[in-house]
């Protein structure tokens, strides 16, 4: 298949950097797969599953709030985070579900609320990433 | 004439001196490997998310998008800067460039939303006015806090209470190169943003989900992404202007050791000199 290159890059490292062959991911539309020669595009990514083809191999990986930018030949994520499923702490994601799922419980002002729910969709998100599940929609979750 | 006990006492105070700085130097020393460590893994990101947005900006219709908006009719139009400090002092001159490049920069009674807390204290005497308290660590800054300032400066804009933002930090071009730099985030300007690179190559975007709802979503991201990047930024230029400081310093210690020293012997051949020819006069008038 037709390769393009791609590139995550968050703040604390440059997450992935190489060929692919098709990428997924979660705009406020939905899921969107990019294949080579897509049109030249932005859109806002939401918290979710990415989904790269590589080689012919599926890899999956758990990235949070960015943007994607497309242009010819090329794919640049810029994601505030994103991790590999062996590299997440499953035992953590549960905690931070926990926490977030106390605080919407209590919480009324409405930045903290929606802090809390972008919280929990994350922990989510890397829990379902490491059981290989797809994430459901965040609405869904909360 | 200095005793030879004044000058022992001043050798042990420049040699306690000494130790501090060079202490302190070592610390930063490790401390800029850190943060040099952190800011080049944030630059491609840094740099990828201005070039990004520059490309993005130059293809887009600026007309009537609220975030392009410069207000000029405005009759007082506010600007609101964030200004990074250090929290401590002994830095050499870093502090105070970064004043001084702000008294320079932004007329008195400007907003000021001062991160650190050197510039907090300072401005705080001064004519300016202070915004936001953002508990934001000049040490360690996360992408969590730099949203937080992020935030606040998108909304603020966007309900007309200020009408700029920019950003002033110190970029660290080389370890003895660091720069008061500053940086106008909003409004977003085309023109400004497209002219220090490459011109638009490429062909125009399609938007999701519309242009609107895109800059909307997309100018939080890059605003964060620009106040973390000036953090660790400004994190690593105040280590090496630490380093820079306080090597100088354990060097002047040490020549200035080098002179005590030399004072201290000729204090004391003086006082040998004059024991001897105590010694010798005592004799000569024995044997008279």
């Amino acid at each position: 298949m037709p390769e393009f290159n791609f590139e995550i890059l968050t703040p604390y490292r440059r997450f992935y950097s190489g060929k692919a062959e098709s990428v997924t991911f979660v705009t406020f539309d939905g899921q969107i797969e990019i294949l080579a020669n897509h049109e030249s595009l932005v859109a806002p990514v939401r918290i979710g599953q990415l989904k790269l083809v590589v080689n012919g191999k599926p890899r999956r990986a758990a990235i949070t709030e960015g943007f994607a930018k497309v242009t010819e030949g090329r794919v640049d994520l810029f994601v505030d985070a994103a991790e590999w499923p062996e590299e997440i702490d499953r035992e953590r994601a549960e905690q931070a579900l926990g926490r977030a799922a106390k605080r919407l419980a209590i919480e009324t002002l409405a930045w903290r609320v929606e802090a809390s729910k972008r919280a929990a969709a994350r922990a989510h998100n890397r829990i379902a990433v490491v059981r290989g599940e797809p994430t459901q929609p965040s609405s869904a979750v909360l | 004439m200095e005793t030879m006990r004044d000058i022992r006492s001043r050798i042990k105070s420049v040699r306690q001196t000494r130790q501090v700085t060079n202490a302190m130097k070592l610390i930063s020393t490790s401390k800029l490997r850190k943060a040099r460590r952190r800011l080049e893994d944030t630059l491609p990101y840094f740099n990828g998310i201005s070039e990004a947005m520059r490309d993005i900006i130059g293809h887009s219709e600026e007309n009537g998008q609220k975030w392009f908006d410069r207000r000029e009719n405005k009759p007082a139009r506010r600007v609101a800067t964030l200004v990074i400090t250090a929290d401590k002092g002994l830095a050499g001159g870093y502090n105070h460039s970064i004043i001084r490049y702000v008294e320079e920069s932004c007329p008195v009674g400007s907003l000021l939303l001062p991160i650190g807390n050197v510039g907090k204290r300072y401005f705080m005497e001064k004519d300016y006015i202070l915004v936001e308290d953002f508990a934001v660590s000049t040490k360690e800054p996360t992408v969590y806090e730099a949203k937080e300032v992020a935030a606040f400066a998108a909304s603020q804009f966007l309900e007309g209470k200020i009408d700029e933002f920019k950003v002033i930090y110190t970029k660290m071009v080389s370890i003895v190169r660091l720069e008061p730099t500053m940086q106008v985030l909003l409004p977003l300007d085309a023109a400004a943003l497209a002219d220090d690179g490459k011109g638009s190559d490429s062909a125009a975007y399609r938007y999701l989900p519309s242009e609107e709802g895109l800059f909307d979503a997309l100018v939080p991201q890059y605003l964060k992404g620009i106040v973390y990047g000036a953090l660790v930024s400004a994190f690593a230029s105040e280590q090496a202007a630490r380093m820079t400081a306080m090597d100088a310093a354990t060097k002047n210690a040490d020549e200035m050791l080098g002179r005590i020293r030399l004072r201290y012997n000729r204090a004391r051949q003086a006082a040998i000199t004059s024991e001897v020819s105590e010694i010798v006069a005592g004799a000569a008038a024995l044997e008279d």
